[in-house]
């Protein structure tokens, strides 16, 4: 696929075509949102923003908009369509959270979702790490005030960003109720936060116990077993009960979504990749939980796939000055994601896949409640956060591998997520595969929300420190408009 | 043996990973095995010439070598214990066995078989909530582990020498319990410093062979003791895994004396026995391993509190120390959870952070001081 040349006139037109884009997206998303907040809250709104400070952090989207800037075209198409997507989509999570605490279940996702088990429960997912992920993106130091108030109380510092905010939401009042509590040990930082929900508010807890080597069929009995005991308490605690038909729809819906994802990751293994960064690592965050066996997600997956198949026919790349094709390994930098655009525009780095996003891809057997619960179990257990941050070595090295070789990955950027003892763990190991495969890699420290630690200013100051001494690049731009 | 001489050879223990005990056994053809947890059954690894040791890192100055795979954040332990892998100083242990306490130790393991590759590495996968789902689960992961060990080794784990096994451990907890509960009258015969390195000791050496030269001797030697007097506050520490007495003799220095403790390298759940002799070995050892009272244990928290308000009672405690090693994930809750509940039942809580070797001796000192003073003693 070969990048065509552009004349002055075409050049206007997709300017135009491009700020037209934007914004109707903005009209769209703002429309939808409010549209849906004004038929399931009404004014309760105005209370419901008092009462969860963070709800006024989410109507504020400039910074999803922004990061559209220097993308064009289809890729820029996706990327609002993603973001329209998310906007609609937790205005209408929030909601339903807030019109039913007594169907609510806090869980806290570690990566797994039990999103598709909740709504054939008819049960209300919330999902610990959404607000303050999503809150972060839009406003890097808005959970800076939770982070703090948990420290206050004594939660250490080095827990992961992520704990501690939802710590932190906790100790300020700012949850919305639940019903019960759903915690895992995927991760030991997050964790706590169901602990202490649980202990703080007095509510009933279930702990989803999940083996460390999860890749076994041992494993995947034992956790089939897990969810079925959690169906039962869920049952015995909860107004839900589970239909099994409903899941069976749900788990099928699932499938095509998984089809759809995979169809999108396909497109993704040509040169130049005719879409990137977000699109990837932004909709492996949305779809998976908050629109997890849904037919949005299956359109959402469709949308972004239509919008890759336009530049392959146009012939036209998401990055025209694709020089380098990356994986974002450990979490992306969620407080920080500008980055990848800054990456794009100033040296030609495009995202083409993440290791949080790449897992197994999982079909669930929906013949039998038994084989649901099978491919449940396999599904949770193969989750990205699960794959890397568990484990052995040798599976997380699985995963590099298959990564590098199946999207011809040279470049590799590591988030060095200072909160995250497993993937820290890792570290050595990995600049030592790394060195042997002749790649380069940049470790970049940051905090995955918290801002504070390292600035965006100082990651790209460390990319920029990385791309010239190590990778001798030549900077396609000086600066990059709307970074910061 | 004489008390001094006692104490002495505890000491010598600890401080030698090689230590003279450790020496006969190995001359005499055992083998040793390093574990790194409390959840990895010592009793398993003490059949048919195998004896435990847990793996510690004496005199541990810094953790250069270990710092280039596991970076600062990662617990200190895990770094000291890789530390000694990549310089050799367990080259004489005949294999490790990992537990997946944490994502720390499970990354340490990965490193330790990447980089120092032992001649027999494994880890056992405990998990983190105590139901009959997980007790199937562990009695599993041991059948594994016992397989392992015999064919590696060429060692007979069978349930006789399984349930010989266990009756040891059960008489050395019985012979470390009495010496426990003199720790509950006014004037202990021994301070906490004394009781922390018969327990540290017992870890570092061949449990048959130091019970045998010295525990008993130092059981029937205690009751001519006179009683510790001079002390302020009768303390317990809890809290993470703790194997350098240094840190009690610390708080004793200052006036504090350790009359309890809840850590696993301590006397809960250390000291407690093997029970349900009716059923299978693996069976009992899985039961006895998963009903621990540990912070990675993420249920059962309210049975662990009240376990510690019970020997809070029983041992007359003035206050308590909760004390973490900086960085732990699972104690991050557990140590803020203890600290409220007994707080909110009246008793005066210090917590304080540690690294795994002997650090920071002024500031602990100042620390504690400080605390016995707000405590009015």
């Amino acid at each position: 696929m070969s990048t065509p040349q552009v004349n002055a006139s075409e050049s206007i037109l997709s300017s135009t075509r491009d700020n037209w884009l934007l914004w109707k997206s903005i009209g769209k998303t703002y429309f939808g949102a409010g549209k849906t907040i004004l038929k399931k809250r009404g004014p309760k709104i105005l209370a419901d923003a008092k009462q969860y400070p963070w709800i006024g952090e989410l109507a504020d989207l400039r910074s999803f908009f922004r990061s559209v800037s220097g993308r064009n075209g289809a890729y820029r198409k996706a990327i609002l369509t993603l973001f329209e997507a998310t906007a609609t989509n937790v205005v209408d999570y929030v909601a339903d959270v807030l019109n039913q605490p007594e169907r609510v279940v806090y869980f806290q996702s570690a990566g797994l979702a039990l999103t598709e088990i909740l709504k054939s429960m008819d049960l209300v997912p919330y999902i610990d790490m959404g607000i303050p992920v999503v809150s972060s993106m839009l406003n890097p130091s808005s959970m800076a005030v939770y982070m703090d108030a948990a420290e206050s109380e004594g939660v250490s510092s080095d827990i992961c960003s992520l704990g501690r905010a939802g710590q932190g939401i906790l100790f300020k009042g700012h949850y919305p109720k639940a019903s019960v509590i759903v915690g895992n040990n995927g991760c030991e930082g997050q964790v706590n936060s169901s602990l202490l929900y649980a202990k703080k508010q007095g509510l009933p807890l279930f702990i989803l116990d999940m083996p460390n080597i999860y890749n076994t069929e041992r494993a995947e009995e034992f956790f089939a077993r897990e969810l079925r005991r959690m169906i039962e308490w869920l049952t015995s605690n909860t107004p839900g009960k589970m239909d099994w038909d409903r899941l069976k729809e749900v788990l099928d819906i699932r499938n095509r979504q998984e089809e759809a994802k995979l169809e999108l990751w396909e497109l993704m293994r040509l040169k130049p990749a005719p879409l990137a960064a977000e699109v990837i690592f932004f909709s492996q965050l949305i779809a998976p939980t908050f629109l997890a066996g849904t037919p949005a997600a299956v359109e959402l997956y469709e949308a972004l796939c239509e919008c890759g198949q336009e530049n392959i026919r146009k012939g036209v790349a998401a990055n025209p000055n694709e020089r380098y094709r990356a994986v974002v390994w450990h979490p992306f930098m969620a407080v920080h994601f500008h980055i990848y655009r800054y990456l794009e525009l100033k040296w030609g780095v495009t995202v083409i896949q993440d290791s949080m996003s790449y897992s197994e891809t999982v079909f669930v057997d929906t013949s039998s409640v038994e084989s649901m619960m099978r491919g449940l179990a396999r599904m949770m257990l193969n989750t990205p956060m699960i794959n890397i941050a568990r484990g052995t070595a040798a599976n997380y090295f699985q995963t590099f591998e298959q990564i590098v070789d199946q999207y011809d990955i040279d470049l590799v950027l590591v988030g060095d997520h200072i909160g995250c003892k497993s993937v820290a763990g890792m570290t050595g190991l990995l600049r030592d595969r790394c060195r042997e495969r002749g790649l380069p890699a940049a470790f970049i420290p940051y905090d995955l929300i918290d801002p504070r630690f390292a600035s965006m200013s100082d990651v790209m100051t460390r990319f920029d420190q990385f791309m010239e001494t190590v990778m001798k690049a030549e900077p396609l731009m000086e600066t990059v408009p709307d970074i910061v | 043996m004489a008390e001094e001489e006692a104490m002495h050879l505890f000491e010598e223990i600890i401080d030698n990973s090689q230590n003279a005990l450790v020496r006969e056994a190995m001359d005499a053809g055992r083998i040793p095995i390093g574990y790194t947890c409390s959840f990895v059954p010592e009793v398993l690894l003490s059949v048919d010439g195998l004896f435990p040791l847990r793996l510690r890192a004496p005199g541990i100055g810094g953790t250069q070598l270990a710092d280039i795979y596991l970076p600062p954040i990662i617990c200190s332990y895990c770094r000291s214990l890789l530390e000694y892998g990549m310089n050799g100083q367990y080259d004489f242990l005949g294999g490790w066995v990992f537990n997946h306490s944490c994502q720390h130790m499970n990354r340490c393991s990965d490193v330790v078989k990447t980089v120092v590759k032992p001649p027999f590495v494994h880890v056992l996968d405990a998990l983190h909530t105590c139901t009959e789902n997980t007790i199937a689960w562990m009695v599993d992961e041991l059948q594994e582990l016992k397989e392992k060990l015999s064919n590696h080794f060429d060692v007979s784990i069978n349930d006789d020498t399984l349930n010989t096994s266990i009756a040891e451990h059960n008489l050395f907890v019985s012979v470390m319990q009495k010496i426990g509960e003199l720790r509950k009258l006014e004037h202990p015969p021994l301070t906490g410093t004394e009781f922390q390195k018969i327990m540290t000791a017992s870890l570092a050496a061949p449990k048959d062979l130091l019970l045998e030269r010295v525990v008993k001797d130092y059981l029937d030697l205690l009751p001519t003791r006179d009683g510790v007097k001079d002390y302020r506050a009768r303390l317990m520490v809890l809290g993470g895994a703790m194997d350098d007495p240094g840190y009690i003799e610390i708080i004793e220095e200052m006036g504090g004396l350790v009359v309890g403790d809840h850590f696993c390298t301590g006397s809960v759940p250390g000291l407690n026995p093997i029970g349900n002799e009716n059923l299978a070995p693996l069976e009992r050892i899985a039961r006895h391993t998963m009903e621990k009272p540990c912070p990675r244990m993420l249920d059962a928290i309210d049975a662990r509190l009240q376990g510690v308000m019970q020997t809070i009672e029983e041992h007359l405690v003035d206050g308590v120390i909760v004390q973490q090693l900086k960085f732990c994930d699972s104690m991050s809750y557990y140590g803020m959870a203890m600290a409220e509940y007994l707080r909110e039942a009246g008793i005066p809580v210090l917590r304080v952070d540690r690294e795994y070797r002997l650090s920071g001796e002024g500031q602990l000192r100042t620390r504690v001081q400080a605390f016995i003073e707000s405590m009015g003693k």
